[in-house]
Protein backbone atom coordinates (compact mmCIF):
# COMPACT_ATOMS: atom_id res chain seq x y z
CA UNK A 1 0.00 0.00 0.00
CA UNK A 2 0.88 3.63 -1.13
CA UNK A 3 4.29 1.93 -1.91
CA UNK A 4 6.81 3.19 -5.34
CA UNK A 5 7.48 1.02 -7.76
CA UNK A 6 10.80 1.52 -9.48
CA UNK A 7 11.76 0.65 -12.94
CA UNK A 8 13.74 -2.44 -12.14
CA UNK A 9 11.01 -3.80 -9.55
CA UNK A 10 8.94 -3.06 -12.60
CA UNK A 11 11.16 -4.78 -14.79
CA UNK A 12 12.07 -7.77 -12.28
CA UNK A 13 8.02 -8.40 -12.07
CA UNK A 14 7.10 -8.24 -15.68
CA UNK A 15 10.38 -11.00 -16.08
CA UNK A 16 8.79 -13.43 -13.73
CA UNK A 17 5.08 -13.20 -15.15
CA UNK A 18 6.75 -13.92 -18.64
CA UNK A 19 9.68 -16.08 -17.79
CA UNK A 20 12.20 -13.91 -19.41
CA UNK A 21 15.27 -12.45 -18.18
CA UNK A 22 14.92 -9.12 -16.67
CA UNK A 23 17.44 -7.74 -18.95
CA UNK A 24 15.05 -9.05 -21.61
CA UNK A 25 11.96 -6.69 -19.87
CA UNK A 26 14.02 -3.49 -19.54
CA UNK A 27 14.73 -3.71 -22.88
CA UNK A 28 11.18 -3.86 -23.92
CA UNK A 29 10.60 -1.11 -21.34
CA UNK A 30 13.19 1.38 -22.34
CA UNK A 31 11.98 0.98 -26.51
CA UNK A 32 8.47 0.93 -25.22
CA UNK A 33 8.57 4.05 -23.38
CA UNK A 34 10.94 5.77 -26.00
CA UNK A 35 8.65 4.94 -28.39
CA UNK A 36 5.30 6.22 -26.26
CA UNK A 37 7.37 10.04 -26.22
CA UNK A 38 8.41 9.96 -29.52
CA UNK A 39 4.78 9.65 -31.16
CA UNK A 40 3.74 11.98 -28.35
CA UNK A 41 6.34 14.33 -29.56
CA UNK A 42 5.52 13.79 -33.11
CA UNK A 43 1.93 15.00 -31.52
CA UNK A 44 0.37 11.84 -31.96
CA UNK A 45 -1.50 9.78 -29.88
CA UNK A 46 -0.33 6.13 -28.59
CA UNK A 47 -2.84 3.03 -27.53
CA UNK A 48 -1.52 0.22 -25.39
CA UNK A 49 -4.07 -2.43 -24.81
CA UNK A 50 -4.48 -2.74 -20.79
CA UNK A 51 -2.21 0.65 -20.44
CA UNK A 52 -4.56 3.28 -21.86
CA UNK A 53 -4.00 5.92 -24.37
CA UNK A 54 -1.64 8.65 -24.19
CA UNK A 55 -2.42 11.89 -26.33
CA UNK A 56 -0.53 15.36 -26.27
CA UNK A 57 -1.90 17.99 -24.37
CA UNK A 58 -2.74 21.27 -25.05
CA UNK A 59 -1.23 23.17 -22.82
CA UNK A 60 2.68 22.84 -21.69
CA UNK A 61 2.13 22.53 -18.44
CA UNK A 62 -0.01 19.61 -18.94
CA UNK A 63 1.76 18.20 -22.50
CA UNK A 64 0.37 14.84 -22.10
CA UNK A 65 -3.13 13.32 -21.61
CA UNK A 66 -3.74 9.73 -20.12
CA UNK A 67 -7.03 7.86 -20.23
CA UNK A 68 -6.57 4.80 -18.27
CA UNK A 69 -7.76 1.41 -19.92
CA UNK A 70 -11.29 0.47 -19.19
CA UNK A 71 -10.51 -2.47 -17.75
CA UNK A 72 -7.29 -0.84 -15.41
CA UNK A 73 -10.19 1.82 -14.37
CA UNK A 74 -12.91 -0.59 -13.10
CA UNK A 75 -10.50 -2.95 -11.19
CA UNK A 76 -8.74 0.06 -9.53
CA UNK A 77 -12.15 1.49 -8.81
CA UNK A 78 -13.36 -2.09 -7.84
CA UNK A 79 -13.64 -1.51 -4.13
CA UNK A 80 -16.03 1.72 -4.82
CA UNK A 81 -17.86 0.11 -7.97
CA UNK A 82 -20.92 -0.66 -5.98
CA UNK A 83 -21.60 3.37 -5.26
CA UNK A 84 -23.77 5.45 -7.71
CA UNK A 85 -23.84 9.45 -8.37
CA UNK A 86 -27.25 10.72 -6.24
CA UNK A 87 -29.12 13.44 -7.76
CA UNK A 88 -30.00 15.64 -5.02
CA UNK A 89 -32.83 18.20 -4.75
CA UNK A 90 -32.78 21.53 -4.77
CA UNK A 91 -31.33 23.38 -2.10
CA UNK A 92 -29.12 20.92 -0.93
CA UNK A 93 -25.74 22.44 -0.32
CA UNK A 94 -22.80 20.40 1.04
CA UNK A 95 -23.41 22.24 4.31
CA UNK A 96 -26.53 20.64 5.07
CA UNK A 97 -24.77 17.26 3.83
CA UNK A 98 -22.25 17.96 6.46
CA UNK A 99 -25.12 18.71 9.01
CA UNK A 100 -26.79 15.63 8.41
CA UNK A 101 -23.12 14.06 8.45
CA UNK A 102 -22.40 15.74 12.11
CA UNK A 103 -25.60 14.48 13.52
CA UNK A 104 -25.62 11.50 12.42
CA UNK A 105 -22.17 11.25 14.57
CA UNK A 106 -23.64 13.43 17.50
CA UNK A 107 -26.07 10.19 17.68
CA UNK A 108 -23.35 7.93 17.62
CA UNK A 109 -21.43 9.36 20.05
CA UNK A 110 -24.69 9.20 22.58
CA UNK A 111 -24.96 5.71 21.88
CA UNK A 112 -22.07 4.66 23.67
CA UNK A 113 -23.83 7.28 26.81
CA UNK A 114 -26.60 4.53 26.95
CA UNK A 115 -24.40 2.09 28.82
CA UNK A 116 -24.80 4.64 32.35
CA UNK A 117 -27.34 1.63 32.82
CA UNK A 118 -24.93 0.89 35.30
CA UNK A 119 -26.60 3.73 37.60
CA UNK A 120 -29.98 2.28 36.78
CA UNK A 121 -28.23 -0.56 38.47
CA UNK A 122 -28.44 0.68 41.75
CA UNK A 123 -31.91 0.42 41.94
CA UNK A 124 -31.64 -3.31 40.95
CA UNK A 125 -29.60 -4.83 43.75
CA UNK A 126 -32.35 -4.10 46.65
CA UNK A 127 -34.38 -6.75 44.35
CA UNK A 128 -31.16 -9.05 44.26
CA UNK A 129 -31.19 -9.92 47.81
CA UNK A 130 -35.08 -10.66 47.88
CA UNK A 131 -33.82 -14.30 46.23
CA UNK A 132 -31.79 -15.19 49.48
CA UNK A 133 -34.15 -14.28 51.83
CA UNK A 134 -36.82 -16.99 50.51
CA UNK A 135 -33.87 -19.29 50.47
CA UNK A 136 -31.45 -18.77 53.55
CA UNK A 137 -34.52 -18.91 56.38
CA UNK A 138 -35.25 -22.60 55.13
CA UNK A 139 -31.32 -23.31 55.83
CA UNK A 140 -30.50 -20.60 59.03
CA UNK A 141 -34.05 -22.13 61.03
CA UNK A 142 -31.88 -25.72 61.44
CA UNK A 143 -29.06 -23.47 62.82
CA UNK A 144 -30.92 -21.01 64.76
CA UNK A 145 -33.86 -23.36 66.68
CA UNK A 146 -31.50 -25.51 68.52
CA UNK A 147 -29.84 -22.16 69.79
CA UNK A 148 -32.29 -20.55 72.72
CA UNK A 149 -33.29 -17.11 71.88
CA UNK A 150 -31.70 -15.22 74.72
CA UNK A 151 -30.33 -12.44 72.65
CA UNK A 152 -33.18 -12.00 70.01
CA UNK A 153 -33.36 -8.52 71.37
CA UNK A 154 -29.87 -7.72 71.08
CA UNK A 155 -30.47 -8.99 67.37
CA UNK A 156 -33.44 -7.55 66.58
CA UNK A 157 -31.73 -3.87 67.40
CA UNK A 158 -28.58 -5.11 64.90
CA UNK A 159 -30.96 -5.69 62.86
CA UNK A 160 -32.71 -1.76 62.92
CA UNK A 161 -28.85 -0.84 62.80
CA UNK A 162 -28.13 -2.56 59.45
CA UNK A 163 -31.43 -2.07 58.36
CA UNK A 164 -30.19 1.69 58.84
CA UNK A 165 -26.68 1.23 57.12
CA UNK A 166 -28.57 -0.39 54.35
CA UNK A 167 -30.73 2.35 53.69
CA UNK A 168 -27.39 4.69 54.12
CA UNK A 169 -25.15 2.90 52.03
CA UNK A 170 -27.13 3.45 48.16
CA UNK A 171 -27.33 6.93 48.65
CA UNK A 172 -23.66 7.37 49.48
CA UNK A 173 -22.22 4.64 46.95
CA UNK A 174 -21.89 4.68 43.65
CA UNK A 175 -22.90 2.16 42.11
CA UNK A 176 -20.80 -0.03 39.97
CA UNK A 177 -18.20 -0.24 42.98
CA UNK A 178 -21.24 -1.45 45.40
CA UNK A 179 -22.79 -4.01 43.18
CA UNK A 180 -21.37 -6.66 44.54
CA UNK A 181 -22.25 -5.76 48.18
CA UNK A 182 -25.91 -6.13 47.98
CA UNK A 183 -25.46 -9.98 48.40
CA UNK A 184 -24.12 -9.60 52.07
CA UNK A 185 -26.34 -6.96 52.56
CA UNK A 186 -29.14 -9.07 52.27
CA UNK A 187 -27.97 -11.55 54.99
CA UNK A 188 -28.20 -9.47 57.84
CA UNK A 189 -32.26 -8.70 56.78
CA UNK A 190 -32.21 -12.75 56.76
CA UNK A 191 -30.57 -13.10 59.99
CA UNK A 192 -33.72 -11.14 61.98
CA UNK A 193 -36.26 -13.17 60.48
CA UNK A 194 -35.32 -16.17 61.90
CA UNK A 195 -35.34 -14.98 65.31
CA UNK A 196 -38.57 -14.43 65.74
CA UNK A 197 -39.28 -17.56 64.59
CA UNK A 198 -37.27 -19.38 67.08
CA UNK A 199 -40.06 -20.00 69.57
CA UNK A 200 -40.28 -23.59 70.37
CA UNK A 201 -43.86 -24.10 68.49
CA UNK A 202 -42.20 -23.54 65.10
CA UNK A 203 -39.31 -25.85 65.75
CA UNK A 204 -41.38 -28.80 66.90
CA UNK A 205 -43.77 -27.76 63.33
CA UNK A 206 -40.57 -27.93 61.62
CA UNK A 207 -39.45 -31.06 63.00
CA UNK A 208 -42.94 -32.68 62.63
CA UNK A 209 -43.04 -32.12 58.84
CA UNK A 210 -39.48 -33.63 58.35
CA UNK A 211 -40.81 -36.64 60.47
CA UNK A 212 -43.40 -36.70 58.11
CA UNK A 213 -42.28 -36.40 55.62
CA UNK A 214 -39.58 -39.52 56.22
CA UNK A 215 -41.99 -41.98 55.47
CA UNK A 216 -42.39 -41.32 52.06
CA UNK A 217 -38.66 -41.79 51.76
CA UNK A 218 -37.62 -45.63 50.77
CA UNK A 219 -35.37 -46.72 53.53
CA UNK A 220 -32.65 -48.83 51.86
CA UNK A 221 -32.73 -51.41 54.61
CA UNK A 222 -36.15 -52.47 53.50
CA UNK A 223 -34.87 -52.73 50.10
CA UNK A 224 -31.88 -54.90 51.79
CA UNK A 225 -34.54 -57.15 53.58
CA UNK A 226 -36.35 -57.78 50.53
CA UNK A 227 -33.68 -58.78 48.72
CA UNK A 228 -32.60 -60.98 51.57
CA UNK A 229 -36.54 -62.80 51.81
CA UNK A 230 -36.16 -62.96 48.14
CA UNK A 231 -33.13 -64.65 47.56
CA UNK A 232 -34.00 -67.13 50.71
CA UNK A 233 -37.33 -68.00 48.87
CA UNK A 234 -35.58 -68.93 45.95
CA UNK A 235 -33.22 -70.60 47.26
CA UNK A 236 -35.49 -72.95 49.25
CA UNK A 237 -37.38 -73.74 46.21
CA UNK A 238 -34.07 -74.24 44.29
CA UNK A 239 -32.99 -76.56 46.77
CA UNK A 240 -35.72 -78.30 47.02
CA UNK A 241 -36.15 -78.59 43.18
CA UNK A 242 -33.47 -79.84 42.54
CA UNK A 243 -33.36 -82.66 45.60
CA UNK A 244 -36.46 -83.49 43.69
CA UNK A 245 -34.99 -84.03 40.39
CA UNK A 246 -31.94 -85.81 42.03
CA UNK A 247 -32.75 -87.11 45.38
CA UNK A 248 -30.29 -89.17 47.47
CA UNK A 249 -32.08 -91.54 49.63
CA UNK A 250 -31.17 -91.02 53.37
CA UNK A 251 -31.36 -93.97 55.56
CA UNK A 252 -29.47 -92.60 58.31
CA UNK A 253 -32.69 -91.44 60.11
CA UNK A 254 -33.80 -94.74 59.74
CA UNK A 255 -31.22 -96.58 61.21
CA UNK A 256 -30.52 -93.55 63.55
CA UNK A 257 -34.07 -94.50 64.42
CA UNK A 258 -33.63 -98.01 64.37
CA UNK A 259 -30.37 -98.18 66.66
CA UNK A 260 -31.48 -95.32 68.83
CA UNK A 261 -34.89 -97.34 69.87
CA UNK A 262 -32.65 -100.45 70.05
CA UNK A 263 -29.33 -98.89 71.35
CA UNK A 264 -30.06 -99.86 74.95
CA UNK A 265 -31.36 -103.27 74.30
CA UNK A 266 -28.74 -103.85 72.15
CA UNK A 267 -25.67 -102.55 74.44
CA UNK A 268 -27.72 -105.05 77.21
CA UNK A 269 -27.58 -107.57 75.08
CA UNK A 270 -24.68 -107.64 72.89
CA UNK A 271 -23.06 -110.26 74.40
CA UNK A 272 -25.93 -112.36 74.86
CA UNK A 273 -26.57 -112.01 71.35
CA UNK A 274 -23.10 -112.93 70.40
CA UNK A 275 -23.38 -116.25 72.47
CA UNK A 276 -26.79 -116.28 71.51
CA UNK A 277 -26.14 -116.54 67.19
CA UNK A 278 -23.28 -118.76 68.58
CA UNK A 279 -25.80 -121.34 69.58
CA UNK A 280 -27.98 -120.53 67.20
CA UNK A 281 -25.25 -120.86 64.19
CA UNK A 282 -24.37 -124.32 66.68
CA UNK A 283 -28.41 -125.69 66.59
CA UNK A 284 -29.51 -127.31 63.29
CA UNK A 285 -31.91 -124.79 63.03
CA UNK A 286 -29.48 -122.04 62.28
CA UNK A 287 -29.18 -121.27 59.04
CA UNK A 288 -25.50 -120.09 58.11
CA UNK A 289 -25.35 -116.44 56.34
CA UNK A 290 -22.70 -116.34 53.97
CA UNK A 291 -23.11 -119.93 52.21
CA UNK A 292 -22.92 -120.32 48.61
CA UNK A 293 -24.91 -123.42 48.97
CA UNK A 294 -27.78 -121.44 50.47
CA UNK A 295 -27.78 -118.32 47.96
CA UNK A 296 -27.60 -120.98 45.04
CA UNK A 297 -30.85 -122.90 46.86
CA UNK A 298 -33.22 -119.59 47.49
CA UNK A 299 -34.06 -117.41 44.73
CA UNK A 300 -34.84 -114.19 45.45
CA UNK A 301 -38.83 -113.97 46.06
CA UNK A 302 -38.70 -110.30 44.22
CA UNK A 303 -36.72 -107.30 42.34
CA UNK A 304 -37.81 -103.94 43.87
CA UNK A 305 -36.60 -100.54 42.63
CA UNK A 306 -35.86 -97.71 45.05
CA UNK A 307 -37.33 -94.67 44.39
CA UNK A 308 -37.87 -91.45 47.13
CA UNK A 309 -40.74 -93.37 48.72
CA UNK A 310 -39.40 -96.96 48.78
CA UNK A 311 -36.53 -97.94 50.65
CA UNK A 312 -34.86 -101.25 52.58
CA UNK A 313 -37.07 -100.50 55.86
CA UNK A 314 -40.41 -100.17 53.29
CA UNK A 315 -38.95 -103.20 51.77
CA UNK A 316 -38.50 -105.16 54.70
CA UNK A 317 -41.78 -103.82 56.35
CA UNK A 318 -43.77 -104.69 52.75
CA UNK A 319 -42.15 -108.44 52.23
CA UNK A 320 -41.27 -109.56 55.82
CA UNK A 321 -43.94 -107.53 58.16
CA UNK A 322 -41.25 -105.44 60.01
CA UNK A 323 -38.44 -102.81 59.12
CA UNK A 324 -35.98 -104.01 60.83
CA UNK A 325 -35.15 -107.01 58.55
CA UNK A 326 -33.83 -104.55 55.98
CA UNK A 327 -30.40 -105.88 56.94
CA UNK A 328 -31.06 -108.99 55.57
CA UNK A 329 -32.02 -107.34 51.98
CA UNK A 330 -28.86 -105.14 52.33
CA UNK A 331 -26.82 -107.99 53.12
CA UNK A 332 -28.34 -109.55 49.35
CA UNK A 333 -27.48 -106.71 47.87
CA UNK A 334 -24.23 -105.91 49.03
CA UNK A 335 -22.27 -106.13 45.56
CA UNK A 336 -25.25 -102.81 44.39
CA UNK A 337 -25.51 -100.94 47.51
CA UNK A 338 -22.42 -99.79 49.38
CA UNK A 339 -23.84 -97.31 52.03
CA UNK A 340 -27.45 -98.52 53.07
CA UNK A 341 -27.60 -94.69 54.18
CA UNK A 342 -27.62 -93.26 50.78
CA UNK A 343 -28.61 -95.47 47.59
CA UNK A 344 -29.79 -93.99 44.66
CA UNK A 345 -33.26 -94.08 43.39
CA UNK A 346 -33.78 -96.29 40.66
CA UNK A 347 -31.24 -99.09 42.03
CA UNK A 348 -32.88 -102.55 41.63
CA UNK A 349 -32.93 -104.79 44.88
CA UNK A 350 -33.25 -108.30 45.30
CA UNK A 351 -35.52 -109.51 47.98
CA UNK A 352 -34.21 -112.26 49.26
CA UNK A 353 -35.97 -115.06 50.49
CA UNK A 354 -37.22 -115.24 54.20
CA UNK A 355 -36.17 -119.06 54.69
CA UNK A 356 -33.00 -117.77 53.26
CA UNK A 357 -32.85 -115.76 56.58
CA UNK A 358 -35.22 -117.35 58.59
CA UNK A 359 -37.20 -114.32 58.72
CA UNK A 360 -40.09 -113.95 60.92
CA UNK A 361 -41.55 -110.78 62.07
CA UNK A 362 -43.76 -112.89 64.48
CA UNK A 363 -40.66 -114.26 66.16
CA UNK A 364 -39.01 -112.05 68.42
CA UNK A 365 -36.03 -114.11 68.03
CA UNK A 366 -35.44 -113.62 64.11
CA UNK A 367 -36.13 -109.89 65.19
CA UNK A 368 -33.27 -110.05 67.67
CA UNK A 369 -31.23 -111.47 65.27
CA UNK A 370 -31.59 -108.92 62.47
CA UNK A 371 -31.26 -105.78 65.74
CA UNK A 372 -28.08 -107.83 66.34
CA UNK A 373 -26.72 -108.07 62.80
CA UNK A 374 -28.05 -104.06 62.46
CA UNK A 375 -25.68 -103.04 65.30
CA UNK A 376 -22.71 -105.17 64.12
CA UNK A 377 -23.25 -103.56 60.81
CA UNK A 378 -23.69 -100.28 62.76
CA UNK A 379 -20.15 -101.04 64.81
CA UNK A 380 -17.87 -101.99 61.75
CA UNK A 381 -18.84 -98.99 59.49
CA UNK A 382 -17.72 -97.29 62.86
CA UNK A 383 -14.43 -98.82 63.08
CA UNK B 1 -0.53 4.46 -32.85
CA UNK B 2 -2.44 1.76 -32.13
CA UNK B 3 -1.42 -1.54 -30.03
CA UNK B 4 -0.86 -3.71 -33.20
CA UNK B 5 1.63 -1.01 -34.60
CA UNK B 6 3.69 -0.60 -30.93
CA UNK B 7 3.80 -4.31 -30.78
CA UNK B 8 4.90 -4.70 -34.83
CA UNK B 9 7.64 -1.42 -33.88
CA UNK B 10 8.44 -3.06 -30.41
CA UNK B 11 9.68 -6.40 -32.50
CA UNK B 12 10.99 -5.11 -35.36
CA UNK B 13 13.06 -2.89 -33.01
CA UNK B 14 13.59 -5.80 -30.40
CA UNK B 15 14.43 -8.17 -33.32
CA UNK B 16 12.08 -10.63 -30.92
CA UNK B 17 8.58 -12.26 -32.25
CA UNK B 18 5.41 -10.59 -32.37
CA UNK B 19 4.38 -13.20 -29.97
CA UNK B 20 6.86 -12.59 -27.17
CA UNK B 21 6.37 -8.81 -27.51
CA UNK B 22 2.34 -9.35 -27.08
CA UNK B 23 3.24 -11.35 -23.91
CA UNK B 24 5.42 -8.30 -22.70
CA UNK B 25 2.52 -6.35 -23.71
CA UNK B 26 0.53 -8.40 -21.40
CA UNK B 27 2.34 -8.91 -18.45
CA UNK B 28 2.74 -4.90 -18.22
CA UNK B 29 -0.34 -4.52 -18.48
CA UNK B 30 -1.02 -7.16 -15.59
CA UNK B 31 1.90 -5.85 -13.43
CA UNK B 32 0.46 -1.97 -13.58
CA UNK B 33 -2.91 -3.19 -12.49
CA UNK B 34 -1.60 -5.29 -9.87
CA UNK B 35 0.00 -2.67 -8.60
CA UNK B 36 -2.06 0.45 -9.05
CA UNK B 37 -4.97 -2.08 -7.17
CA UNK B 38 -2.79 -1.83 -4.34
CA UNK B 39 -2.38 1.73 -4.31
CA UNK B 40 0.91 1.62 -5.25
CA UNK B 41 2.89 4.46 -7.40
CA UNK B 42 4.53 3.06 -10.77
CA UNK B 43 7.36 5.44 -11.11
CA UNK B 44 9.32 5.25 -14.97
CA UNK B 45 12.36 7.23 -14.39
CA UNK B 46 12.45 9.78 -17.40
CA UNK B 47 8.58 8.90 -18.44
CA UNK B 48 6.30 10.20 -16.10
CA UNK B 49 4.71 8.24 -12.38
CA UNK B 50 1.15 6.37 -12.25
CA UNK B 51 -0.19 6.99 -9.18
CA UNK B 52 -3.76 6.14 -7.49
CA UNK B 53 -5.70 8.79 -5.93
CA UNK B 54 -8.97 8.49 -3.63
CA UNK B 55 -11.58 10.86 -4.25
CA UNK B 56 -14.11 11.54 -1.28
CA UNK B 57 -17.84 11.62 -2.23
CA UNK B 58 -18.41 15.21 -3.46
CA UNK B 59 -21.22 17.14 -5.13
CA UNK B 60 -21.19 17.91 -9.06
CA UNK B 61 -23.17 20.10 -11.01
CA UNK B 62 -24.39 19.11 -14.08
CA UNK B 63 -23.87 21.86 -16.50
CA UNK B 64 -26.54 20.80 -19.22
CA UNK B 65 -29.40 20.11 -16.40
CA UNK B 66 -28.07 22.45 -13.63
CA UNK B 67 -28.40 19.37 -10.97
CA UNK B 68 -26.40 18.82 -7.81
CA UNK B 69 -25.18 15.61 -8.15
CA UNK B 70 -23.79 13.39 -5.08
CA UNK B 71 -20.62 11.81 -6.58
CA UNK B 72 -19.52 8.75 -4.84
CA UNK B 73 -16.23 8.19 -3.37
CA UNK B 74 -14.02 6.42 -6.43
CA UNK B 75 -10.07 5.66 -6.85
CA UNK B 76 -8.72 6.60 -10.13
CA UNK B 77 -4.95 6.67 -11.63
CA UNK B 78 -2.85 9.62 -12.66
CA UNK B 79 -0.74 10.29 -14.86
CA UNK B 80 2.24 13.16 -13.66
CA UNK B 81 4.52 13.12 -17.07
CA UNK B 82 8.11 13.97 -15.99
CA UNK B 83 10.13 17.07 -16.77
CA UNK B 84 12.07 15.42 -19.18
CA UNK B 85 8.92 14.06 -20.92
CA UNK B 86 7.33 17.69 -20.68
CA UNK B 87 10.67 19.12 -22.14
CA UNK B 88 11.03 16.57 -24.96
CA UNK B 89 7.50 17.35 -25.90
CA UNK B 90 7.38 21.06 -25.56
CA UNK B 91 10.71 21.00 -27.70
CA UNK B 92 9.68 19.14 -30.65
CA UNK B 93 6.46 21.45 -30.59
Amino acid sequence: MNKKITFPQLAATLAGLTSSSEQTAESFLRELLNLISETLSRGESITIKGLGSFAPGLSDDNPVIWSPDEGLAEAVNRPFAFFEPVVLADGVNEEMLEQSYMDTVETEKQLPAIPPIPKTATVIPPEIPKIPIQEFPVEEKQENEPEPTPDTEIETEAAQLTEQVIEEVPENTEPLPYEPEPAPIAEPEAEPEPAPETDPEPAEEYYDNEYQEEPKRFNPWWAFLIGLLAGAIIGYFAYYFINDRNPVINESEVLDNTTKSDTVVIRATEESVDSFAQAKTGSAKAVPITTDTIITEFNPIAIDTVTTSRYLTTMSRKYYGDYRFWIYIYLENDSVIKNPNRIKPGTAIKIPDPKKYDIDANDPQSVKRAEALIAKSIADKRQ
Amino acid sequence: MDHKAVTGHLAKVLGREAKDIMALMDGLATTMRDNLCEMNTVALPGFGEFIPVKEDEHIQNDLSTGQQILMPPSINVKFSPSALLKRKINDRQ
